[in-house]
């Protein structure tokens, strides 16, 4: 119970690489569930969530020591390296933690850090992994969940978040935590939200809502949270794509989650030299904007909007 | 020719160009041979070969039968920026193809990339490994492709084929991508990242030109007499990880047959003064990974070293 060093990774001149865990256990111990936040170092709502998560727990325990019924192991940071010199990888070889599972314990640097990490994450019930997508995007709190054999996309509806995006695995997919979690017996789940290098304050409070009405809805706490939406089940297909023709400054109308008519201008694109606009660009249907670029600057053909078609 | 094969606008007043080098020749033949680097960054060895190549094909073009396309760098801003992914997306380009026309920037030149090569006979991409390992001039093939691809390989002047099983995730590489298109596309590594190794570029040059002469790309009557290189079918590749974080000091150089518990190099810890880890040799064999860049941690691979079986 409480925090635990989950394993300790030595370097040649900095502090030891230290993660650690915060486990909750109830009475009964059944069904149990990890959290993992800060694989990479620029996951910064992901982190914060899982603090607030951790807060949260630490708090109704004290004054209810019934409170959690099952298990819940909480990792806020792996990467903690990352974080402390602002680097989303390994700040060594640039390799990503996260896409390293299930690791090998006598393989390289990162393969060893996924393997000591999976070893804690192994045989749970549940798995949920807070994470982020491409770096210069903004996603609306959403769940991500592989469509593979025995996969419970029906768990996925006890978040209550807007759309649970169903994606089949592509090969690079297939090192991830959650895939591996799936391999080995582990429902899983990856929860996305914001930008990373970023903390949205209001889009951290949904995603610890959402965890907190997932474990209610599995019991794993004595706790009732209010329905938030009844969700929309999407793949690629529903996901609209709106790029630009243009480069320059980026300067959106709309922000994500706005719901968009077709006809409605999404953007502009400025000439950065000259001020004038070079394109407007108007959503080509009726839906709701999932995904945004986050940066005030895009190149030609990048992805500006995604909007989830009605 | 120089052509380009993908082409959009940056954020201020720059273009982002792919672009190769076609040498077409004779009409006659209709064959087709494309050879890439520079997908990483950081790896330049494959600039010079490619200087060597454009250098030759231009002045030998009345010789060449087909097509010869030589693409230098195929992460243009990452060369010229010393990225090895592409900028500033931080995204391994070789583990996006093949790509897609409406992706991300990555998947947009992986896409192109293979648009580009596809319906080539024959495909040569060149690596050089990263800016921690050194690596002898080789010939990484997947074992699913090793009965076509061994013959091609032989040819390249290279010292060492390593035939691999089969990974998930390297499903995202170029030269699987192109192989599934029907491409014989194998991968050299070789020197490190961010240096150019000039002899290892001269003999992949002169492995190359051996490769065009005798697929007829070439019609040369040049005699190379090329390595017969070490084929890891019958053995074992032994990896040597660090065991203890420090400074690797190597005590013997690469490209060297090795003997089991043979010192390979040390990791020290400067502030203490001792050594952490004391590198053996596992095997007798052939060292032909060595680490270049000092500062490890545990696991950080220190060398790699193929032992044969029945050698």
């Amino acid at each position: 119970m409480g925090k635990e060093l989950l394993f300790e990774f030595p370097s040649p001149s900095r502090d030891s690489l230290k993660v650690y865990g915060y486990r909750f256990k109830g009475k009964k111990g059944k069904p149990s569930v990890a959290v993992v936040a800060g694989l990479r170092g620029d996951e910064l709502i992901q982190l914060y969530v899982a603090s607030q998560l951790i807060k949260f727990l630490n708090d109704r325990t004290r004054e209810n020591p019934d409170f959690v019924l099952g298990e819940i192991l909480i990792v806020p940071a792996v990467n903690t390296y990352g974080f402390n010199i602002e680097k989303r990888y390994w700040p060594l070889d640039n390799t990503d933690i996260s896409r390293m599972f299930p690791g090998y314990d006598k393989g390289e640097t990162t393969q060893r850090i996924a393997a000591y990490l999976f070893e804690k994450l192994k045989n749970f019930d549940y798995g949920i992994k807070l994470t982020s997508g491409i770096r210069s995007v903004k996603y609306m709190p959403h769940i991500k969940v592989f469509d593979m054999e025995n996969c419970d996309v029906d768990s996925a509806r006890d978040f209550g978040l807007r759309y649970i995006h169903r994606i089949k695995p592509k090969p690079y997919d297939t090192v991830s935590l959650t895939y591996n979690w799936h391999i080995w017996g582990t429902k899983a789940y990856s929860v996305y939200g914001g930008k990373t290098g970023e903390i949205d304050f209001d889009y951290a409070t949904f995603i610890k809502n959402a965890v907190l009405r997932f474990l209610s809805k599995k019991k794993v706490i004595n706790y009732r949270i209010h329905e938030l939406y009844c969700p929309t089940e999407i793949t690629d297909n529903s996901l609209f794509n709106i790029t630009t023709t243009e480069a320059g400054i980026f300067h959106p109308f709309k922000s994500v989650g706005d719901v968009v008519i077709k006809g409605e201008p999404l953007f502009t694109v400025e000439d950065p030299i000259t001020g004038e606009v070079k394109l407007t660009v108007s959503s080509p249907i009726d839906g709701v904007v999932f995904q945004s670029h986050g940066y005030p600057m895009i190149y030609q053909g990048t992805s500006a909007f995604k909007v989830v078609s009605y | 020719m120089i052509e380009e094969i993908f082409s959009i606008d940056l954020r201020v007043s720059e273009k982002l160009a792919v672009k190769r080098h076609r040498h077409t020749g004779d009409k006659s033949s209709s064959r087709r041979i494309s050879i890439v680097s520079g997908i990483h960054g950081d790896e330049l060895e494959g600039q010079m070969v490619s200087f060597l190549l454009n250098e030759f094909l231009t002045e030998h073009k009345d010789k060449i039968k087909g097509i010869i396309d030589v693409y230098p760098s195929v992460n243009s801003v990452g060369i010229d920026s010393i990225v090895r992914n592409v900028p500033p997306t931080d995204v391994d380009l070789n583990r996006v193809f093949p790509g897609s026309p409406e992706g991300s920037l990555p998947e947009r030149i992986a896409y192109a990339l293979v648009e580009a090569v596809k319906g080539s006979d024959i495909a040569i991409d060149i690596h050089s490994s990263n800016i921690f390992l050194m690596e002898i001039p080789q010939i990484r093939i997947s074992e699913e492709n090793a009965d076509s691809l061994l013959p091609i390989a032989e040819k390249l002047n290279v010292d060492f084929i390593w035939i691999h099983g089969a990974v998930t995730v390297l499903k995202s590489t170029f030269a699987h991508t192109m192989n599934q298109l029907g491409t014989k596309t194998l991968v050299v590594e070789m020197g490190v990242g961010m240096r150019i190794t000039q002899e290892y570029c001269y003999q992949l040059f002169d492995g190359i030109i051996n490769l065009l002469v005798q697929e007829g790309f070439l019609d040369l009557d040049l005699k190379f007499s090329v390595r017969k290189p070490i084929v890891s079918t019958n053995g074992t590749v032994h990896f040597i990880n660090a065991e203890a974080p420090g400074i690797f000091i190597p005590t013997i150089k690469h490209g060297n047959w090795v003997k089991k518990g043979q010192q390979i190099g040390k990791v020290v810890s400067p502030l203490h003064g001792r050594v952490v880890h004391n590198v053996l040799s596992p095997a007798n064999g052939f060292l032909f990974t060595l680490r270049e860049y000092p500062v490890v941690y545990p696991g950080s691979l220190l060398a790699r070293i193929y032992e044969e079986k029945n050698g």
